[in-house]
Parts: C-alpha cells; structure tokens; sequence
C-alpha cells in the first residue's frame, strides 16, 4: 500500500483505539501486526525487543489501574493491551515503509512543500552521522583531558551546536544544486496511488471500525 | 558577471571586502589566489547568491548576473543532502528540470567522466573527503549551469586525480560554453588552462599576471628511501579493516617507527578510515600493538593521552566557543617547558591567528580553522600526533609555517601525516607508507 496511505491509516487506528476502550480490538491489532510481522519480515528478535521495552509501562499502568482505579479489571486490561497495539501497529508501519516513498508520496501526490520533504529526508539521512559525530565528540574530549560520558551535558550540547550547523548549511546545499523554492520539478520516482490501493484503505477502515460493534 | 561590490561586513566596523568592481566574461577559467582568512569564500557566495541571503552580513554593491550558478562549498562534508550517491545526482537534476527519462544516461556519463563508477550506489556517509569532492564536482557538472563556482574543490585529492579533474573542467569550459570561478591554494598545474588570475589582498580583488603561475609547475611526489633506524612505535599483525562492504586492508602487518610517517594512497583507499582504528574509532581484525602492548587491552582515557588526532573535518575539533578558550583548554594539557606564553604568542602571530583571539571559532576562514585546529592538538602532549590532511586548503606560507612547527617538535613526538600536499614535506618526512592493493608496504624499490 502506498507509505502516506498507510500512515494515515495508522495515525486513525492509533486515535480510535485511544478513545474508544475494547479489549478485544486490541488483541486482534496486536495479533495481525505482529503475525505480519513474523511471517513478512521475519522480525523475531525485534518483536521480543519491543514486548520488553513495553514491558514496563504496560505493566506500570495496569499494576495502577488494578490497585487504585474506579473502572475495573476489564479496563486496566485494556490500557494494558492498548500500549502494545500502539507499539506493534507503529513497528509494522515503519518497518513496511521506505522514508523515499513516503517523501515522494507526499509531496507528488498530498502537495506537501519539497523544502519541507527534503528537510525531513535530510534529517533522517543524518541520522548516521550524529551517531558518528557522538563517537568523535567523546574521542576528542578524551584527547584533549576532558572525561565526558553519555550523561555529560557538553555532549550532548555540541551536537546540538553540531546539528544546527548542518541545519544553517542545508538550505545553502540545496540551492547550490539548483533548488529553488514553489519552483516546478521532475520526478524520477513517480509516486502514483492506484484504485485498488484507496478501496483497500478505505476496507481497511471500514472493517476496522465494524471490530467495535463485534 | 560583472561585480560592483562597495563594502561586505559581518559586524559593524569590520569590512571583509570593500571596492571590489570586476568582471567575469563569460566561457573563462578564472582563478582566485589569495591568503587564509581573506575573504576569498565570503566573496565566492555572494557571486553565486548565497550571500548575503544565507549570512547575517551587510551588502553594499551588486552583483550583475544574467546567468544560473552551481556553486562547490570548501568543506565537502556540508554539501549533501541525500543518502547516496545516485539519490544526490537525481535531486540536483530534478531541481533543474531534467525529464525523467534521460536522468540514468546523464548520471552514468558523468560517473564515468570523473571516473567514480564504482560509487555510483554508495552511501555518501561511506566515503572518503576527496570522494565527496568528485562526487560534488560530478553532480554540480551534470546541472549544466553555465557558471560554475568552485571553492578549493581539489583540498583533499590526490594529485593524480586533481590533474585529470583540472582538465576536465578545461574541456567543458571550452566544448560546453561554460565559465570557471575557482579559488586555489595549490598553484600547480593551472598555467597553461586559466584566462585570468586574480588575487585577494586587503580586502580586494586585483587581476595579476598569470605567468607568475609558471613558477609552480612542480611534481608534488616525494620520494623517501626506507631506512628504519629507529625505533618501532607500532606494529599491525595481520590487520584487516573494513569501511561498509569495502575491504581496506587484508591481513597485513607492518610497523610504523617513532619520526614523522607519510601515509600515502589515492583517494578512498582508506587512509582516514587506518587513522580512526588507531583510535578505536573503527573496529578492526588482527593485531595493532601500540609501544609493544596491545591496543585492544590498553585502555581508551591512557590510549588518547598517548594519541592525539587532527580530523580531516577542523569542525569536529573544537570543543569551545572562541579562540582564546580553545587555547586555554590545550595550554592545560601541553608541556609547560616547552609552551610558555611567549613562545605560544610568537606561534600565534606565525600563523597569523594573533588578532584572532576574541573571534568566535564559526567567524574564521576554512584555513584558520586549520591552523588553529593544529596548534591546538600540536600542544597537547601526546606521544603521537595523528594528522588527517592538515595543510588541506592553506595557502604556500601556512604550510611553511606547520611544517616549521612540525620540524621543531619532532624529537618530542611522532607524527603521521595524510596529505595530497607535499610540496615542503621532504626535508621533514622520515617513512613514506603507502597503501598497496590493501597492504601497507613503504615506498616500493627503497628496501
């Protein structure tokens, strides 16, 4: 399905199944994603990962919600389900989707602006080079006799100073290629959304919220 | 392009450049020469209208261009905005409206054209910095702008390369109708291709004759026969390192001696990628023994107040806001007897940094960012001074005075040096290692 599409079906599931309490849609959410999960990305290792990292608040607020809430059992189990529905549903959204495509799709088919597009595809090309640049920083303090460690605030402040540098640079880097701002471009993707992929988005949606009435 | 340009300043009462009134003709190869710290980029931006929309300057002039710019920054590393090499061609072809369908020829004709084929599907975080620059110089080529703007664009390639590359840009100027604006330190190579010269002086722009050039014709390679009288400093055992998918080195061993070392290779072939293993920065296979122990069991605070490192980036270097802090911090770590304050004051005024001390480090020049960069890391006292391209982008009487300083530490220290730069390394350099089909030999027919 197209990334945007997906996204925004996503961002729907996410905002339903925060207002509305069922237990059992979230177990079915939980279990589609994750049999996806398994048997299309063979994301063993990742699905424990994200069970043990929602372990925490998941058991925190139904611990709570068990000892001191008014609603009942049914509903801290809900919350308790809710936290890995939101986990599991955004995992398989990420890993099915190429932040190209995305960035393509949004700005060829929602019109959203290149700058801010590139912007986006900048930051997360960057992400590589501010692990990078975490490591050099570390390494030149040592050099230098400064001991600095993950907490150490001058860390953490120089690769803000880093970024922003990058950031000031990025626009200059653009334009020296030959962007220009509202101007019109080509497209060596072309990001087309089919029929078939806006009456899949819009069966998804309507099953989706049949599960409540279930 | 003609250039009215009655005064550019940063600050209040601080001119970078005043009357300046010149004339680019079009389909010329222009070269600009001047000092570190002259004003030769801040000039550069605002002739391909960078400046003053992307600086908080004050601009009284104007620029008159009928025509579209691609311009190349000094530092590579700030140049990119996608994840390959493929991807940043096809964005600067989108900008300038190439069809969709004729965008996989243009690309692969200018791979080929600069002779970087094999990047083609790389991630521009994997490269080296002279690969960036031909990337760069490739892509800004394939835009098909008619005035091109390149600021120091061969600071970290090979001379090999940087020749090819020179008269490339010689054959599109002539055969594509295109006009050349480039700023050099290395004046090698130029005589027979510029139209016209011009220098950067007191903040002004002069044309000069361009036969003065002929006194720069030198071959750059230096030849050090292999004698090893001293000492082993380290020693590699079957090392291999790897950069992504690419194999740099494949079980070599070697030793590097205590003296001044010239590591060698073309661009890519992993010079900066060894320096950073040395520093555990890269993981690695084999053995590196540093005085005998093996640096896998030497503790990383005790192996970097024994190691010290210039990075090819000067950015990544400073760790404070202004010159003068910067020089404090390393005043704390130097040795006393050998850095007073009148010697440190006599060094800073070599290098031209002496007025400098209140400036904040983001308001000096791509060179003076060098400079201070290796003085810096020249007063810590480490055993071993690791210096990645240090003379990358400084003007002749700069790298004098670096090597000068080079000369009177090193019986203190060792040093081993990356750089295309060689002109005045002969009188200092001890061992030439050179990178050799992913083994580290020294200079081949010298044993």
């Amino acid at each position: 399905m197209n990334s945007v599409l997906k996204l925004i079906l996503s961002l729907i599931i996410a905002f339903e199944i925060s207002f509305i309490n069922n237990l059992y849609v979230n177990i079915i959410l939980i279990i589609i994603a994750v049999l996806l999960l398994l048997f299309k990305f063979y994301a063993f290792k990742a699905i424990f990962k994200l069970f043990l990292i929602g372990l925490i608040p998941a058991i925190g607020i139904l611990i709570s919600q068990l000892l001191f809430g008014q609603r009942g059992p049914l509903f801290a189990y809900t919350l308790f389900t809710r936290i890995y529905a939101y986990i599991f549903i955004g995992f398989l959204t990420t890993k099915s989707t190429n932040i190209n495509d995305l960035i393509y799709s949004l700005q060829q088919n929602f019109k959203v602006p290149s700058k801010f597009c590139y912007g986006i595809l900048a930051a997360f090309n960057l992400q590589r080079e501010v692990k990078h640049e975490i490591k050099i920083i570390k390494n030149n303090s040592a050099m230098r006799g400064i001991n600095i460690s993950w907490y150490s605030p001058s860390l953490y402040f120089k690769a803000i100073l880093t970024s922003l540098y990058w950031a000031d640079n990025l626009s200059q880097a653009m334009e020296s290629q030959g962007y220009k701002e509202d101007s019109y471009r080509t497209y060596y993707y072309q990001s087309i959304i089919s029929n078939n992929e806006k009456i899949l988005f819009v069966l998804i949606i309507i099953s989706f919220n049949l599960l409540f009435f279930i | 392009m003609k250039i009215d340009i009655n005064n550019f300043q940063y600050k209040q009462d601080e001119s970078i450049l005043t009357n300046i009134h010149q004339t680019f003709e079009p389909e010329t190869f222009n070269l600009i020469i001047g000092k570190s710290g002259e004003g030769k980029t801040t000039l550069l931006k605002l002739l391909g209208n960078l400046y003053p929309k992307y600086s908080k300057g004050i601009f009284n002039g104007t620029i008159n261009n009928a025509f579209e710019t691609a311009y190349m920054f000094q530092n590579p590393n700030y140049q990119f905005v996608m994840r390959t090499v493929k991807e940043e061609f096809i964005f600067a072809l989108e900008n300038t409206m190439v069809p969709n369908e004729k965008m996989d020829g243009i690309i692969e004709y200018h791979l080929k054209l600069f002779k970087i084929e094999k990047l083609k599907y790389q991630t521009i975080f994997s490269l080296s910095g002279g690969e960036k620059q031909k990337v760069f110089l490739a892509i800004l080529i394939s835009i098909q702008k008619d005035i091109i703007i390149l600021d120091e664009p061969f600071a970290n390639i090979d001379q090999k390369s940087r020749l090819q590359i020179i008269q490339t840009i010689k054959f599109l100027q002539v055969n594509y109708k295109k006009t050349i604006i480039i700023t050099d330190h290395d004046l090698s190579n130029y005589s027979k291709i510029v139209t016209n010269v011009f220098q950067m002086k007191n903040q002004q722009l002069c044309k000069i004759d361009k036969n003065k050039l002929n006194n720069f014709e030198q071959n750059d390679d230096i030849d050090i026969p292999f004698s090893p009288t001293k000492n082993e400093l380290i020693s590699f055992n079957q090392l291999s390192i790897k950069n992504g998918n690419k194999l740099i080195l494949k079980n070599t061993s070697n030793k590097i001696y205590y003296g001044v070392t010239l590591l060698h290779g073309e661009n890519g072939c992993g010079k900066s990628t060894l320096l950073d293993s040395l520093t555990n920065l890269k993981k690695y296979s084999g053995e590196i023994l540093i005085n005998g122990k093996l640096l896998s069991k030497i503790k990383q605070k005790k192996l970097l107040n024994t190691i010290g490192r210039t990075f090819q980036n000067s950015d990544q270097q400073f760790l404070k806001s202004t010159v003068q802090e910067e020089i404090e911090l390393a005043n704390k770590k130097a040795n006393h007897k050998l850095w007073n304050q009148q010697i440190l004051n006599k060094i800073l005024k070599d290098l031209n940094l002496g007025h400098k001390l209140n400036s904040s480090i983001n308001n000096l020049s791509g060179g003076q960012k060098k400079k201070l960069q290796f003085l810096i890391m020249l007063m810590c006292n480490h055993q071993l001074l690791l210096l990645d391209e240090p003379f990358a982008g400084l003007d002749y009487s700069s790298i004098q005075q670096l090597v000068k300083l080079i000369e009177k530490f090193k019986d203190k220290k060792s040093f081993i040096i990356i750089s295309h730069q060689t002109t005045f390394l002969k009188e200092i350099v001890d061992f030439k290692l050179i990178f050799d089909q992913q083994k580290l030999v020294y200079q081949k027919g010298q044993l």
